[in-house]
């Protein structure tokens, strides 16, 4: 058996020639290495809510998070009723998207849903840990109900 | 005792003025930007986490919800959302 020192010695004194061969031979490995990691680079776009801690049960809906929201004692009053128009601002442009008479685009949609979901998970962080577990699964889950007509048009019609 | 003259002055077009405004509600159609939408919410966070902007002048969507922004006070954040949902900001004049 060769030891890792002797491995380390021995390709010091290989030629240059046959280091540059190496390095072709290895180049393609390293391209398809790089190629095979564009899929990890792209779900990166979901890696902000990937370590959310389990919850026994997955809210599905905005509406019931609303609901959840409402009853939090984490929020004041006015935080309530202000996370509530804007959660109703959002429904309704997401309905006007779905019936074809939206200005603004589904990633501009998505966009502005981010930033709702962040106004409410400001509140709940540090005084509703539960609620604040609950948004954090439910925010990928409900954005891919509310982007679909289908699901849309069955829980907000 | 106060007599209030329903033929004259304000009164004579207060029908006038609840029906443009109920018109107007009916014809209400959203006319703020993109733009100003997210500049609003990320005035509204700034002002949750307790820190000093006055208004939003220019923010760069650095990435899925992270944020620079640079305010009217002079001071710039940046705004993220960790893996636990979690969101912070880092900021400096």
């Amino acid at each position: 058996m060769i030891s890792a020192k002797e491995v380390i010695k021995l390709s010091y004194r290989t030629p240059l020639v046959s280091r540059t061969k190496l390095a072709c031979c290895l180049s393609p490995v390293i391209l398809m290495a790089l190629f095979l990691s564009l899929p990890v680079i792209a779900h990166d776009r979901n890696a902000p809510r990937s370590g959310c801690p389990p919850v026994e049960e997955e809210i599905i809906d905005l509406q019931i998070l609303a609901d959840m929201l409402a009853n939090t004692k984490a929020v004041s009053l006015f935080t309530k009723l202000s996370l509530k128009k804007d959660i109703n601002k959002v429904l309704k442009r997401l309905n006007q998207f779905h019936d074809g008479n939206s200005k603004f685009t589904l990633e501009q949609l998505e966009e502005q849903y981010n930033l709702l979901l962040m106004k409410m998970a400001i509140h709940l962080q540090d005084n509703d840990l539960v609620l604040h577990r609950h948004l954090c699964n439910a925010w990928l889950v409900i954005w891919e109900d509310l982007r679909d007509f289908d699901s849309f048009k069955e829980q907000h019609s | 005792m106060i007599r209030l003259n329903f033929s004259t002055g304000l009164f004579r077009n207060l029908p006038l003025f609840v029906l443009s405004a109920v018109g107007a509600a009916a014809c209400e159609r959203e006319r703020t930007s993109h733009d100003d939408i997210v500049k609003a919410d990320l005035l509204v966070i700034i002002d949750s986490l307790g820190s000093p902007c006055g208004e939003v002048l220019e923010y760069q969507n650095s990435g899925e919800l992270g944020y620079t922004i640079y305010c009217k006070s002079g001071d710039e954040y940046f705004l993220s959302v960790d893996p636990q949902g979690r969101v912070g900001m880092e900021g400096r004049k």
